[in-house]
């Protein structure tokens, strides 16, 4: 038996839920274990293993069920971070993960909670916390398709392509100086242009094409940017980040033969200064002229007659016969960056080994018709996954939203971060559950900036000219790397010099703890969030109220009964005096204490792994 | 979140990088060429060195004014201000150097290092790495050192193996390639306050004992980690937190605790920042922490040059000199070596003219350094400049020689393999060049 009781709002129950228990501890205690006992074994005859193992709270929930006659006999969650449903398939994505889960003998998780999928997708798609109105307002949502809805919001949000642009000036290198110098003002123009093909949903084939057919100034023909932002500018540098771009694959790696050919087509690339200062040309040089024929790896021969621009041969391979590798390495992007994990993982190491018989090994399976398909190196975790996404992608027109759209909604990235099988090693590597992953450190500044009521504020004094953020832009619009930070360089902003991915580090050290648990940055930022004096006048009085509202604004979510009594226990009544009555002396008193203990509680929040980790 | 944003550091024009950088490069490059036919070095000497101690003067300080001065090349280069004699025969410093006049027995003098690059990055990444700048980027000598003497290598302090006093360089990443769990400890905050507030480690506001219970509340709330104790990246998290608070509330945080020196020693710094920042890093050498960088900033010196150097160069010498007697007489000197340089010089031939006004530009051709302690004999001077401070004309060290030298006595072959996360065959420096590392004053 299965519940699907979606429309169940997580309101309904951990508000109200809280609020009963108030009104009825006495009963509640009396019956507590008589009642906990009865739907033990209701929870055991619905085959809900987990039931009852450990989770007062979920118990606790099967009473109210009784007390409260609107709610359902079945809750559908044991936890605040699952919904109570299974997995199941929701498209094609959930059935290959399915497919690939039967092969190796484990099981999906459960699907998140509303609140949980909220905040994930939030942090995944917009790279924001939702405010704790859009909290509340989600998870009493009783709409059967909101999660869907949601995701659209999101794609149409501003935040949307800014956090995009962030993802993609990482691999685009985009930074003004050392070891990469664009300068400021290329900065400016090549961001720009990258925000707007994110925003305008370019796309990814017209994408690659435009910033690899690149010629102009830097200032004014912003795509040429790509072949500035190397400190490497001989056509095996180049050609090293372009195939890392589009073809998610290290050059290094490549065997010799591969490797020259290929950077061939990047030998005809010319820069030149002008007159106006830090300004430069790329160029396509046609000298040497002759005809050039470059043998790509899938043994396709592109020839390329005298006067023409191979770069534009490499950019019509890559939409022809190179075009499932070249999807491959978007999807593959995209998905780790959804997950924090890519399905060919390193997600920029595609791997690409020719045997000695000349015969290409690909990880890519069997792209390449003409090679035997053995997966070597860095095969992909579930290659049927990954053709089909990139098969979807191509057939969508290189449609990036589209892409998002479809993997968001899947069953495969609702489920919960809570493995349902004992091997968590495999469940995490095969995407049996959401892997859990640090927030970056732009999308944690911002978060601490939003709690603490202030607008980040950024600068730079060198290279000249200097660098003034202007106040109301996000930390997620910090488009040049170069702007320094000490709080983004602790909690592992990309580097920008490879355009590598692993250059954006998402581990958790001793100095970012030391940071959040005790800098007087964060004690500055929890005394001073104007939310808590709200929250408290509004809760007039109401200790339960106070906690919920701060785990929304903090967790976007509500507290579980446990939470609440812990916290309770630990502080007593957290409360604003009520009105009159009261000497003034007292009062200043209460009011005083119920900061004080609101304040540690943001504090705790902040620090916990639920709020560092997306999950 | 004005308080997040960066930590500023100054930074004053380089226009004349350019015109001086492509020389200086071919230099560099030259002379790399030549190392390839550089003789065998022989075995590294077993150290005894526990600690470096790196003074980094942040801007390039002028080497005229501190330890190659010039007698006679007239006021357009010594702008009136004259060399003093020291208590080693034959060796004289700038007048701006009273104390360490005194004391020049405890250190030698390099007065021809050069790398000819006039940026102030690039020039940073050459004295920090040995390389120039361009293609991989390596992490600076506290990073290299903080890895190779630090936990895998039988350090077992508590207190992280690098720690910064107490802004970080920033620009460009002192760890480079390496993992980011070799990143130094940046202190922040003011050594000379009241309470030094290392940021993160100590918080005026709360006791141990607040911090303690302030902890078990943390751990109660924490739902997630019941269901997902086992997950790897949570496993990192706790260990994380565990070194955080033993930083916190265990007695290792208290090596931060300047209240714990007499005031008598205190004063013997100076009661400024550069005095103080002397004195935290003397209680950490003797902590045994292997790597220590005090960045004092302020020696970009284009305008205004002397007004400047009659504010910051008491404070370098007194702080300095204390250091250095202090280790002395605590026995520490042997095992610690302390450096003293900056990105590079400044130019010998003054700006009298506006905007300048008496300011000195970017010296990358010839510069100085001091080297003290930890198997370095005092009392030496290295190299030589011409008469006008332009050029080395004898014994020319470059990034590498120098950096090689106090890698070498530390312990740590230059030439031997650094470990790096891409598994590449990478040395720790690359080869010393035709005039070598700095072996005519080891002892």
């Amino acid at each position: 038996m299965k519940s699907y009781f979606v429309t169940k709002s997580s309101t309904y129950r951990f508000g109200y839920a809280s609020r009963l228990r108030r009104e009825t501890t006495a009963r509640h205690s009396g019956f507590a274990a008589c009642l906990n006992f009865i739907i033990f074994f209701i929870g055991l005859c619905a085959a809900r293993g987990q039931v009852g193992s450990g989770f007062g709270f979920c118990n606790r929930l099967f009473c109210m069920a009784f007390f409260y006659p609107v709610l359902i006999f079945i809750a559908e969650s044991s936890s605040p971070y699952e919904s109570g449903k299974d997995f199941s398939p929701n498209g094609k994505i959930d059935e290959l993960q399915l497919a690939n889960f039967a092969k190796l003998g484990i099981k999906p998780a459960k699907i998140c909670s509303d609140a949980v999928f909220l905040r994930r997708v939030y942090l995944d798609v917009i790279g924001t916390l939702p405010s704790a109105n859009e909290a509340e307002k989600f998870i009493s949502d009783k709409t059967s398709d909101k999660r869907a809805k949601l995701v659209d919001d999101l794609l149409n949000r501003d935040e949307f392509a800014k956090y995009w642009t962030l993802k993609w000036c990482d691999i685009l290198r985009v930074k003004s100086e050392f070891p990469i110098n664009l300068w400021p003002n290329a900065v400016q123009a090549y961001s720009h242009w990258i925000w707007n093909a994110v925003e305008t949903n370019m796309p990814y084939d017209k994408f690659a094409r435009a910033l690899l057919t690149s010629s102009g100034s830097n200032f004014r023909d912003p795509a040429v940017n790509f072949y500035r932002s190397t400190p490497d500018k001989t056509p095996s540098g180049i050609a090293k980040i372009a195939t890392l771009a589009f073809l998610g694959s290290r050059l290094q790696d490549w065997p010799e033969y591969d490797r020259k050919e290929i950077e061939k087509l990047f030998s005809r690339i010319s820069y030149k200064k002008t007159g106006e200062w830090k300004e430069e040309i790329v160029f396509f040089n046609p000298e040497p002229s002759g005809e050039m024929i470059v043998d790509m790896p899938d043994r396709t021969k592109l020839k390329i007659p005298s006067g023409h621009d191979p770069r534009a041969a490499f950019a019509d391979w890559l939409t022809a016969s190179g075009k499932k590798w070249f999807a491959e390495a978007a999807v593959n992007r995209t998905w780790f960056w959804l997950f924090g994990l890519g399905i060919v993982h390193e997600p920029d190491a595609f791997g690409f080994h020719r045997k000695n018989d000349g015969f290409l090994d690909s990880a890519l399976g069997s792209f390449i018709g003409r090679s035997p398909c053995v997966n070597t190196g860095n095969p992909p975790r579930n290659p049927e996954l990954i053709r089909y996404l990139a098969d979807e992608f191509i057939r969508s027109n290189y449609d990036f939203k589209e892409l998002i759209r479809m993997i968001a909604n899947s069953a495969t990235y609702q489920q919960s971060c809570v493995p349902a099988v004992e091997d968590i090693a495999a469940a995490g590597k095969y995407f049996a559950a959401y892997p859990v992953h640090r927030l970056d450190a732009e999308v944690l500044a911002d978060a601490l900036s939003y709690f603490a009521g202030v607008s980040p504020q950024y600068m730079s004094v060198i290279p000249e000219p200097f660098t003034y953020v202007p106040a109301e832009n996000r930390t997620i619009e910090l488009y040049d790397g170069s702007i320094s930070s000490s709080f983004l360089e602790t909690f592992g902003r990309s580097a920008r010099d490879t355009g590598f991915l692993t250059e954006r580090n998402s581990q958790v050290t001793y100095s970012q703890r030391l940071f959040l648990l005790n800098s007087p940055i964060i004690q500055n930022k929890v005394t001073n969030t104007p939310f808590l004096k709200t929250i408290i006048e509004n809760a007039k009085g109401d200790s339960t109220d106070i906690i919920n509202r701060i785990y929304l604004l903090v967790l976007s979510r509500y507290p579980s009964e446990d939470e609440i009594e812990k916290i309770l226990l630990n502080y007593g009544e957290i409360k604003a005096p009520g009105k009159g009555g009261d000497k003034g002396g007292k009062k200043k008193q209460a009011m005083k204490n119920a900061n004080f203990a609101c304040r540690q509680l943001i504090w705790a929040l902040i620090n916990s792994k639920e709020f560092i980790f997306n999950h | 979140m004005d308080e997040l944003k960066k930590k500023s550091v100054k930074y004053i024009s380089r226009r004349d990088m350019l015109k001086y950088g492509a020389a200086g490069a071919a230099g560099f490059f030259l002379c790399k060429l030549q190392a390839f036919g550089a003789s065998q070095a022989p075995a590294i000497p077993k150290t005894k060195v526990k600690s470096v101690i790196e003074i980094w003067l942040w801007g390039g300080p002028s080497h005229i004014e501190t330890f190659d001065p010039k007698i006679s090349a007239g006021y357009d280069y010594d702008g009136g201000f004259k060399a003093i004699p020291t208590n080693v025969p034959g060796v004289e410093v700038s007048e701006f150097l009273p104390n360490l006049a005194k004391i020049a027995d405890k250190y030698s003098i390099i007065r021809s290092m050069t790398h000819g690059n006039n940026g102030h990055e690039t020039a940073t990444y050459l004295m920090q790495t040995g390389r120039p700048a361009g293609g991989k980027v390596y992490p600076g000598i506290g990073a290299v050192i903080g890895m190779m003497k630090g936990y895998d290598h039988g350090y077992k302090g508590k207190i992280p193996p690098y720690i910064v006093l107490t802004q970080a360089k920033g620009r460009f990443s002192e760890i480079g390639f390496l993992n980011p769990k070799y990143k130094p400890l940046v202190t922040g905050g003011d050594p000379n306050a009241q309470v030094f507030a290392v940021e993160g480690i100590v918080n005026a506001g709360l006791t141990k004992e607040q911090q303690k219970q302030n902890r078990i509340f943390l751990d109660k709330l924490d739902g997630l980690e019941s269901l997902l104790a086992e997950n790897p990246n949570f496993k990192e998290f706790d260990k994380a937190g565990d070194e955080a608070y033993e930083l916190i509330v265990g007695s290792a945080g208290e090596v931060f605790d300047l209240n714990k020196e007499t005031k008598e020693v205190r004063g013997l710094y100076g009661r400024n920042w550069f005095g103080q920042s002397c004195l935290a890093a003397r209680r950490l050498a003797e902590g045994g922490v292997p790597y220590i960088t005090i960045n004092f900033n302020g020696w970009d010196t284009h305008k205004r040059h002397f007004q400047t150097m009659k504010n910051k160069m008491p404070q370098l010498d007194q702080g300095l000199t204390a250091l250095l007697q202090d280790l002395e007489q605590r026995g520490l000197l042997d095992t610690t070596i302390v450096w003293c340089s900056g990105e590079f010089g400044r130019q010998p031939k003054v700006s009298w003219e506006s905007p300048w006004n008496g300011g000195r530009q970017h010296h990358g051709q010839c510069f100085s350094a001091l080297v003290a302690g930890g198997g370095f004999k005092g009392g030496a001077v290295v190299g030589k400049s011409d008469e006008r401070a332009e050029n080395p004309i004898e014994r020319l060290v470059y990034p590498q020689d120098f950096l090689g030298s106090i890698y070498e006595l530390a312990g740590i072959d230059p030439d031997g393999a650094m470990p790096n996360p891409m598994g590449e065959d990478i040395k720790v420096l690359p080869p010393q060049s035709e005039g070598g590392r700095l072996r005519e004053i080891y002892k």
